[in-house]
C-alpha cells in the first residue's frame, strides 16, 4: 500500500471513531441524573422559564433528534452558543485553541528532548547512576500533582525569586497584533523582539512544569525500548560494520526504539491534556482547558459541550497524525 | 603463496562474568588463518566458537574480558582502542551473521545500509558512487540491483543472507568471519549460500573463518578445521585430515554423530552426557567426563597439544608426540 | 493485563521502585502499608488528632508555620495541620467510594460482555474504548459539571474514568477462561449461565481485580485532587486538598508557602504509599512474578 492510500484509509476509519466518541459525550452530558437546565438556572426558577429555556436548547426534542441535530450542526460548524456570552462556542474555541497549542507544543518538545536524551543515556549506562537517577525522577513526576508542580514554580521562580512572570501569556503593558495566535511565532513575524523576550518568559514555567510531567513517561519509554533494541542483532551489525557509536546509538538504535513508542503516544496525548486543563488553571493561561474551567464555573453547558467534544476532536486527529507518522518512519505499518 | 598469516590468535582466554561467577567460554587457544584459505571452526553450541569469531571484532558483551593476542596486520587487537577498531571493522575484516533476519535494520533501506558502511569508512566516497558499488555487491551475490530500494523485510531469508553476504564485502574485506551464515537457512538455500560463498571467495581472493555447529557445511567450504570442545581448540588440521583421520575422541564421535544418509547406517549415535559447567570446569582433560578413552591422568591433567601426523590434537593419547604447546603446564 | 495497568501511576510507581530495590522486598509493601494505615487513622481519628477545628478561625490570617501552628494558618486564620489532617477524610472516602462504584459498574459488564460475546460484547467494547482513549479528567470534569458538587458526585465522575480499566482486565480474562475444560465441564453438567459466572469464572479474575481496585486508588486520589483545584469538588468549607491548594493560590503574592506545601505533600505521600502498597498486592497475587523469584 502506498503512503498516500494508507493515509486515506486511516482518515476514513476515524469517522465512526468521531462519531462514537461524539454519542459518547452527547449521552454522558445528557443521560446522567442531572438537569444542565436545572443547574444553570438554579432550582428556584420558575416553572415556565425552565420550559422556556429547554425549548430554547431544544432540550424537549426526542434524545435521538437532539442527537442528530447537534451532530449535523457540528458538521456545518455550529458547536451551539454560549448562554454567559451569546457568541457562538465555535468562534470562542477558536481564540483559546492557538494559546493551548502553544502550550503543549512547547511542553511536548520539553518532554521529548528529555525523554530522548535521558532515556538513550540511562539506557546506555542500564542499572548505573544516570540510570537510577532517571527512575527516582520518574517516580517523582509521577507521585507530584502537575498543577502542585505549578504552584511551586510559581512560588519559586515567579514570587520569591521573580525570575519569571507568575502567570497569563503576555505582559498587559506589550501592544501586538496577533497574527496566527501563536505568539512564540506571531512576535517573531512582527519583529517584536520585545514581546518575543515577554512572551517565552510566560512561555517557561507552564511548559515545563507540563513537559517535566510528560517527560519522565517519555524517558522510562525510551529507555525500556532502548534497552531491548540496543540488544538486537542489528545494533551488533552495525557496531560490526565500523559505524561509529553515536550513528549506531541514534540513527539504527533509537530510531527503532521509537517506533513502539509512537503506537502508544495516543495515551500521553490524553494525559498531556489533561495535564494542560491543570495547568492553564495555574498559570492562568488562557487555553482551552481554562475556557472548559471558566464555563463550568458559570454553568455554560453548550459551551461545555462544545470544549469536550473539541477536546475530543484533536485526540481523533492528533492519533491520526501519530499513526500517519508512524507509518512513515515504519514502513512495516504500510504494508 | 599460501604461507603468508591474515591473523594469528595467540593463546586467546575469553571469560564472561556472571553472578555465579566467572565462565571461562574459551581457554588457552591458539590457531592462524592464512592468505585465502577458509578454516571452519566447529563444535557445539556454547563451545566457544562464536565468542571467538566476535572476540576478534571485539563486538563481546560488556560482562567479558579477553587475555591474550590477536594479532592482525603487524596490531594486537586485543589491545586497540574503539576507534581503531571502528576502523577494522567493515572495512578490512567483515562479519556475516546466524540471522538474515535480524540482523539488518528493519527500517532502513538496504541502499542505506550499504551508503552508511560505505560512507564511514570512505567518506571521500560521493554518495552515487557508494549506490553504484552497492550495485556492484548486489549483482556478485545474485541479487537484481532494483532491489536495493527495498526494506530487509520485503526480502526473502535467502537473499536476504546473500544482501548480508554483499554488504560483508562491499568494501572488499581482506577476512570474513561467517558466523552460522546458513543455520536459519532451509537446506537447498544453504547449499546455495555455501556455492556463492565459495565463488566469491576465489574472485576476492579472502580469507573465512566459518563458525558452525554443522560438520557437512565445513566440508564443502573449509580448507583446514579446528574442532572446539568446552573452550578448548582440541584439534585442528587439514580438512581431509579431520574427516577421514580424526584423532581426538570427541572429533571421532562428532563425526558419526553426523546423521548418516546411507541405509544401513540407520543407528544415530550421540555422545553420552553434557558440556561441562564453565563455571567450575572439571580438572585434567575438559572431555574426559564423557570421552570413551578416559584415562587416568585424563582425569588430573590437562594435556597439551601435540602434533600427530599433521594435525594439532589436545589429548593425552597421544603422548610422546612432539610437544607443539603447553602453556599451562609450564605456568604450574 | 499490563497494558491496562499503564494507565495507572501506581503501575509506573510501582515498577520503578522494583528495578531500584530489586524485586520481592516486602520493604516497598510494609512502608506502602504503612502509610496507608497512617493516613487512614488521621482519616478516622481526625477529630483527635487535628489540634484545632478546620473550619474555624483560631488565630491571625495567614500566619507562617509557628510552634502553635505548625503549619501557619490560612486566609481565614484556620489552623492549616488541622485542614491537611481532615483534609484525608475526604480524598480517602471519595477515593474509596470512586473505585468501588468503578469495579460495580467496569465488573458486571466485562462478566457479561465476555462470557456472551458477539454483537453485545462488540458494542460495549466499543464504547468502553472510546472512554478509555479520552482524556479521563476532562471527562470527570464533564460529569462532575453536570452532577455538581457533592461526595458521591464527585465520586461516580471519577468512577466513569477507571470503569473501563476493570472492564478491559475482566472481558479479557473472562472471554478466555470460558472455554477452559472446567468451565465446559460445568456447562456439561447442566449448570446453569449464571451459576457459571459466579462460582467458576469470578473467583478466577478476582485476583486480578483485587490489584487493579488496589493499583486505582492513588489515580483516584490524584484525580480527586485536580478535581477539587478546578473548583468541582465538595462545597467549603469541607477540608479538601485540591481545594486548599487553589485558595492557597490566591495567596502565592503574599509568599504564603505553608499553604501550598503541605497539602501538596500530603498528596505525594499518600500516592506513593498507595502506590509501593498496591505494588506489593501485585507482586502477591500474580503468580508469574512469584514463579520467577
Amino acid at each position: 500500500m502506498s503512503l498516500k492510500n494508507y493515509i486515506l484509509t486511516r482518515i476514513l476509519l476515524a469517522v465512526p471513531m468521531i462519531i462514537i466518541l461524539l454519542a459518547f459525550i452527547f449521552l454522558i452530558l445528557r443521560i446522567i441524573p442531572g438537569d444542565p437546565v436545572l443547574a444553570m438556572l438554579g432550582g428556584k426558577a420558575p416553572k415556565e422559564v425552565i420550559e422556556q429555556k429547554r425549548h430554547e436548547l431544544g432540550l424537549d426534542k426526542p434524545l435521538p433528534i437532539q442527537f442528530f441535530d447537534y451532530f449535523f450542526g457540528l458538521f456545518k460548524g455550529d458547536f451551539g452558543k454560549s448562554t454567559l456570552t451569546g457568541r457562538p462556542v465555535l468562534d470562542e474555541l477558536k481564540e483559546r485553541f492557538p494559546a493551548t497549542v502553544e502550550l503543549t507544543l512547547f511542553a511536548f518538545v520539553i518532554a521529548v528532548l528529555i525523554g530522548i536524551f535521558g532515556g538513550t543515556e540511562a539506557a546506555k549506562r542500564k542499572d548505573k547512576l544516570p540510570d537510577v537517577l532517571a527512575r527516582f525522577f520518574a517516580i517523582f513526576m509521577y507521585a507530584i500533582p502537575i498543577f502542585w508542580f505549578g504552584l511551586m514554580l510559581q512560588l519559586l521562580f515567579g514570587v520569591m525569586l521573580r525570575w519569571l512572570p507568575v502567570a497569563g501569556r503576555i505582559s498587559p503593558a506589550i501592544q501586538f497584533e496577533p497574527i496566527t495566535g501563536l505568539y512564540i511565532i506571531d512576535s517573531l513575524l512582527r519583529g517584536n523582539w520585545k514581546a518575543f523576550v515577554d512572551v517565552v518568559k510566560h512561555l517557561i514555567m507552564p511548559g515545563t512544569a507540563l513537559g517535566l510531567v510528560i517527560s519522565s513517561i517519555f524517558l522510562r519509554m525510551v529507555r525500556n525500548n532502548m534497552v531491548l533494541v540496543l540488544s538486537k542483532d542489528f545494533v551488533k551489525a552495525a557496531i560490526a560494520r565500523g559505524i561509529e557509536n553515536k550513528s549506531v546509538l541514534y540513527r539504527h538504535a533509537l530510531k527503532n526504539a521509537l517506533v513502539p513508542i509512537m503506537t502508544v503516544m495516543g495515551m500521553q496525548l490524553a494525559l498531556l491534556l489533561a495535564g494542560a486543563v491543570l495547568t492553564e488553571t495555574t498559570f492562568s493561561w488562557p487555553g482551552l482547558g481554562s475556557y472548559l474551567v471558566l464555563k463550568i464555573r458559570y454553568r455554560d453547558f453548550p459551551a461545555i459541550q462544545g470544549a469536550v467534544v473539541f477536546f475530543a476532536i484533536i485526540v481523533v486527529v492528533i492519533s491520526i497524525f501519530v499513526d500517519i507518522i508512524n507509518a512513515i518512519v515504519d514502513p512495516r505499518v504500510r504494508y | 603463496m599460501r604461507s603468508e598469516k591474515v591473523i594469528e590468535i595467540k593463546n586467546l582466554r575469553i571469560s564472561y562474568l556472571t553472578r555465579r561467577g566467572p565462565v571461562s567460554a574459551v581457554d588457552n587457544v591458539s590457531f592462524s588463518i592464512m592468505k585465502e584459505e577458509t578454516l571452519g571452526l566447529v563444535g557445539e553450541s556454547g563451545c566457544g566458537k562464536t565468542s571467538i569469531g566476535n572476540s576478534i571484532l571485539k563486538i563481546l558483551p560488556k560482562n567479558s574480558s579477553i587475555e591474550g593476542k590477536i594479532l592482525f596486520e603487524e596490531k594486537n587487537l586485543v589491545e586497540l582502542g574503539e576507534k581503531e577498531m571502528q576502523k577494522i571493522r567493515g572495512l578490512k575484516i567483515s562479519m556475516i551473521f546466524q540471522d538474515p533476519m535480524t540482523s539488518l535494520n528493519p527500517i532502513m533501506k538496504l541502499r542505506d545500509h550499504f551508503v552508511e558502511t560505505i560512507k564511514t569508512h570512505k567518506p571521500e566516497i560521493s554518495e552515487d558512487k557508494a549506490e553504484e558499488m552497492a550495485e556492484e555487491a548486489f549483482k556478485a551475490v545474485g541479487i537484481e540491483p532494483s532491489r536495493l530500494k527495498d526494506y530487509p523485510f520485503q526480502l526473502s531469508g535467502g537473499m536476504r543472507q546473500r544482501a548480508m553476504i554483499a554488504l560483508a564485502l562491499v568494501l572488499n574485506p581482506k577476512f570474513v568471519i561467517a558466523d552460522e551464515p546458513t543455520t536459519s537457512l532451509d537446506v537447498i538455500v544453504q547449499a546455495q549460500i555455501l556455492e556463492l560463498l565459495k565463488n566469491l571467495k576465489e574472485k576476492y581472493k579472502m580469507s573465512i573463518m566459518l563458525i558452525t555447529h554443522d560438520l557437512g557445511v565445513v566440508a564443502e567450504m573449509a580448507d583446514r578445521i579446528g574442532v572446539m570442545y568446552a573452550g578448548n581448540l582440541v584439534e585442528e588440521g587439514l580438512s581431509e585430515k579431520i574427516y577421514y583421520e580424526p584423532k581426538h575422541p570427541y572429533t571421532e564421535a562428532l563425526l558419526k554423530s553426523i546423521p548418516n544418509t546411507k541405509p544401513e547406517d540407520k543407528k544415530l549415535i550421540y555422545i553420552p552426557g553434557n558440556l561441562p559447567d564453565l563455571i567450575n570446569p572439571p580438572t585434567g582433560c575438559r572431555f574426559s567426563p564423557r570421552c570413551p578413552k578416559a584415562m587416568k591422568i585424563c582425569f588430573e591433567e590437562e594435556p597439551p597439544i601435540f602434533e600427530v601426523d599433521g594435525s594439532k590434537v589436545k589429548c593425552w593419547l597421544y603422548k610422546g608426540a612432539e610437544i607443539v604447546e603447553n602453556e599451562r603446564v609450564n605456568q604450574s | 493485563m499490563n497494558e491496562v495497568k499503564n494507565k495507572f501511576i501506581s503501575h509506573h510507581i510501582g515498577s520503578l521502585l522494583k528495578e531500584i530495590f530489586g524485586s520481592g522486598t516486602g520493604i516497598i509493601t510494609f512502608i506502602g502499608a504503612a502509610i496507608l494505615i497512617f493516613f487512614v487513622i488521621l482519616a478516622i481519628f481526625a477529630p483527635q488528632i487535628a489540634p484545632y477545628d478546620p473550619t474555624v478561625r483560631v488565630s491571625r490570617s495567614l500566619k507562617p508555620p509557628s510552634d502553635e501552628f505548625i503549619f501557619g494558618t490560612d486566609n481565614l486564620g484556620r489552623d492549616v495541620l488541622s485542614r491537611v489532617i481532615y483534609g484525608a477524610r475526604i480524598a480517602l472516602t471519595i477515593a474509596f467510594i470512586a473505585v468501588l462504584i468503578a469495579a460495580a459498574i467496569g465488573i458486571p459488564l466485562g462478566l457479561i460482555s465476555g462470557y456472551i460475546g458477539g454483537i453485545l460484547d462488540r458494542i460495549i467494547t466499543l464504547i468502553m474504548d472510546a472512554i478509555y482513549s479520552f482524556p479521563g479528567l476532562i471527562l470527570a470534569i464533564a460529569i462532575a459539571a453536570v452532577l455538581g458538587p457533592g461526595i458521591l458526585n464527585i465520586a461516580i465522575s471519577i468512577a466513569v474514568v477507571y470503569a473501563p480499566t476493570y472492564y478491559r482486565v475482566i472481558r479479557n480474562q473472562v472471554a478466555s477462561i470460558k472455554d477452559e475444560l472446567y468451565v465446559e465441564a460445568a456447562r456439561a453438567i447442566g449448570a446453569r449461565n449464571i451459576v457459571i459466572l459466579l462460582r467458576y469464572i469470578l473467583p478466577n479474575v478476582l485476583p486480578s481485580v483485587v490489584v487493579v481496585l488496589s493499583m486505582n486508588l492513588a489515580d483516584a486520589i490524584m484525580t480527586e485532587a485536580g478535581l477539587s483545584f478546578l473548583g468541582l469538588g465538595i462545597a467549603p468549607p469541607t477540608p479538601d486538598w485540591g481545594f486548599d491548594l487553589s485558595n492557597g493560590q490566591r495567596f502565592v503574592l503574599s509568599k504564603a508557602w505553608w499553604g501550598l506545601l503541605y497539602p501538596g505533600l500530603a498528596i505525594i505521600t499518600v500516592v506513593l504509599g498507595f502506590s509501593m502498597f498496591s505494588e506489593g498486592v501485585n507482586e502477591y497475587l500474580n503468580p508469574t512474578i512469584k514463579e520467577k523469584r
